[in-house]
């Protein structure tokens, strides 16, 4: 799809430690200037992939391109990929103009070269009148600052970040993740980041890379992705999600449509486009965000109409999260936005009628 | 006694990341008791060093030995006599060069410890022949390198050597035997130090294109000097004291501080000079360790 050459390239990467395979057959490309983000639940590989793009860890099998070169096989110090650690792993003996130094001096760079060079990159960081100080004397921010500026002066043609906000409180993450994300379009500089924070590779990612027990699950832009999860595992890991299960009762080839008989009780259409026909049984994941609630009362009977009961409500500020309980008592997540005018009056124990609009509905084998 | 002078290697920097890093310590309300037993040992070694100065300023007179008395002539008797002067240099050359092999030999080794998973294991082996006594020990070394001993039997066996040489009775034998002695002392703090540094440094520098030779000697090297300190003090001070092996190795031939204090004390009787010469060496061994202490730290901060 894409006429350029990559920056990196990763093609059947496969790690195993002892018995468990902790890469499995990962292949991915990262192209110039992108924002790219490893995402998954603790365990899943992703610090492993990173690392043997850095060099620290050898593949068992695969190959690893840098702009169509293979690196598989070169040591950590002739990659030209800057690693910011999730500790920062700035030196505590040097100074933060020595710590951002260190690898131009490693290159043979000139002294002039390199102490323009070091200033640069700590105006990048807006940290120019911090040279002189001890890595001991900064903030977490301030230190995390430091790593960038550091891997930047250093040459690094590529960044990688090992979930680089885990040590700093909520605040200040939101406003580093802004300014991380603004430094690296500014600068081009393609980027692998790495985090089990699914609103953070949201907000800050070009694309997403979902990884799963060493392998990929799913790669697209964030919204791709959580529209269109391709499996349960996605759909699940992407935010909140309401599964209902239930029994496919008839498809419609011509509109596109399966039917769908629920556990729970009532009839749901969903969009079924594959080329063979659904399971027999199949769940239907939607989000919280697409049901509407039609009406108070009972009633009903149409399809994607559900009644249920308000268990309870949850007032969020911009929204109002319900827990409504099915005829069954499966409990469906409905979200409301919270208008001017205050947020949705349905209290504990009303009796509600939910609208899950068709197109909203993923259909996936159980 | 001129172990008071070395403190515990002082815990490298961790980048631990987050403001407020700093762990706060609980105070145990019978706190104070834990360092009974630190202050009767210092508190003892104190009264030795005041009671051995006091005597160090008595007169002494070959019939009646000690007489009570205030008189500087020990001391002066010290400076101008050169069998202390000889003493004082053959220690110190002794004391040196034990420590220095000792750190040469011990740096790689602590290394080797400190990245280990055998880590406990490699410990014990290493502070397992503390549990022999220092005599014993000596006793060993002098049949080891005796003419007919191991050492002698097996280079002249391999023809390194025409014929056996005299190893026993040399100041060779006696640094020899106080390596073996001392080198615990090199490595344990060493490898403690090395051991607290964050694994992730080494990766940051080689990330930033150091091979592993350049991220060693500019990253692990430096902030190892802590124990490096510790140990070479340590060592030094221990070195400088030792008193079994130039007796026993030594066998007459070395002559060192400890050894002539002895003599003056048990042979002479001449308790004020013994007493004089000891007090001059703790001295000299407390003002070398603190030359050096400050010149190292120095060079360990500027070598950033
Ligand atoms: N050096 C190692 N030796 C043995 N097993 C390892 C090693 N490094 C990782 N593993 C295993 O490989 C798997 C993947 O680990 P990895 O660190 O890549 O996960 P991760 O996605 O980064 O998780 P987290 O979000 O917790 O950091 C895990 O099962 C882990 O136990
Ligand atoms: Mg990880």
């Amino acid at each position: 799809m894409n006429q350029r050459v990559p920056e990196l390239r990763l093609e059947h990467v496969t790690k195993r430690f002892g018995s468990t395979a902790a890469v499995q057959d990962v292949s991915f490309c990262l192209w110039p200037g992108e924002f790219l983000s490893l995402l998954g639940p603790s365990g899943c590989g992703k610090t492993t992939t990173l690392r043997m793009i850095a060099g620290f860890v050898v593949p068992d099998a695969g190959r690893i391109l840098c702009r169509g070169q293979d690196i598989t096989d070169e040591p950590p110090y002739r990659r030209d990929v800057g690693l910011v650690f999730q500790n920062y792993a700035l030196f505590p003996h040097m100074t933060v103009a020595e710590n951002v130094a260190f690898g131009l001096k490693m290159r043979g760079a000139a002294r002039s070269v390199t102490r323009d060079r070091v200033q640069w990159a700590l105006e990048l960081v807006r940290m120019p009148q911090y040279g002189t100080r001890r890595p001991h004397e900064l903030s977490g921010g301030q230190q995390q600052r430091v790593a960038v500026a550091r891997v930047l002066a250093a040459g690094a043609s590529l960044l990688l970040f090992d979930e680089p906000f885990s040590n700093l409180d909520a605040k200040l993450r939101k406003a580093m993740q802004v300014e991380l994300r603004e430094l690296q379009q500014r600068l081009g500089i393609a980027t692998i980041h790495v985090t089990h924070d699914q609103q953070e590779a949201m907000s800050m990612s070009d694309r997403l890379i979902v990884m799963n027990s060493g392998q990929i699950e799913q790669e697209g832009t964030p919204e791709e992705i959580y529209r269109h999860p391709r499996s349960a595992f996605v759909a699940e890991f992407m935010g909140e999600c309401n599964r209902l299960a239930g029994r496919v009762v008839g498809v419609d080839r011509a509109r596109g449509m399966a039917e769908l008989d629920l556990d729970a009780g009532g009839r749901l259409l969903a969009p079924w486009s594959g080329p063979e026909d659904p399971p027999e049984r199949a769940v239907a994941f939607l989000r919280p965000e697409h049901i509407t609630i039609v009406s108070s009362g009972a009633g009903g009977g149409q399809a994607n109409v559900l009644a249920g009961t308000v268990r309870r409500r949850v007032y969020l500020g911009p929204v109002t999260v319900l827990y409504v309980s099915l005829n069954d008592d499966t409990d469906v997540l409905v979200q409301c936005t919270n208008s001017l005018n205050g947020a949705s009056g349905y209290g504990p124990d009303a009796r509600v009628q939910l609208h899950l609009p068709p197109p909203s509905v993923r259909l996936m084998p159980l | 006694m001129s172990l008071a002078g070395v403190s515990a290697p002082p815990a490298p920097p961790r980048s631990r990341g987050g403001a407020g890093a700093h762990r706060t310590g609980r105070r145990l309300p019978w706190g104070g008791v834990l360092f009974l037993p630190g202050a009767l040992v210092i508190g003892s070694l104190l009264v030795a060093c005041l009671i051995l100065f006091r005597y160090s300023l008595n007169a002494w007179d070959p019939v009646r030995t000690m007489v009570t008395s205030w008189t500087g002539a020990n001391y002066l008797a010290l400076v101008r006599d050169p069998v202390v002067r000889r003493a004082f240099i053959e220690t110190l050359r002794i004391g040196v060069t034990v420590t220095l092999v000792c750190l040469v030999l011990g740096y790689p080794v602590a290394y080797g410890i400190s990245r280990s998973r055998k880590r406990a294991l490699l410990m014990f082996l290493l502070v397992a022949p503390l549990l022999m006594d220092a005599l014993l020990r000596s006793f060993g070394w002098l049949v080891m390198l005796g003419h007919h001993g191991l050492v002698n039997v097996l280079l002249t066996g391999l023809g390194v050597w025409a014929s056996p040489k005299r190893l026993i009775y040399t100041p060779l034998s006696v640094i020899i035997e106080m390596i073996h002695e001392l080198i615990p002392f090199m490595v344990l703090p060493i490898a403690s130090v090395l051991e607290r540094i964050d694994p992730t440094l080494h990766e940051a520098a080689m990330n930033l294109r150091a091979g592993p030779v350049r991220a060693f000697w500019f990253i692990t090297l430096p902030l190892s000097l802590p124990g490096v300190l510790a140990g070479t003090l340590l060592t030094f001070a221990l070195a400088m004291s030792a008193f079994v092996a130039p007796l026993i190795l030594g066998g007459g031939n070395v002559l060192t501080m400890t050894i002539l204090i002895q003599q003056q004390m048990l042979t002479t009787l001449n308790w004020p000079l013994g007493s004089a010469e000891s007090i001059a060496l703790v001295l000299v061994v407390l003002a070398v360790l603190t030359a050096y202490g400050r010149q190292a730290r120095r060079i360990a901060r500027g070598s950033a």
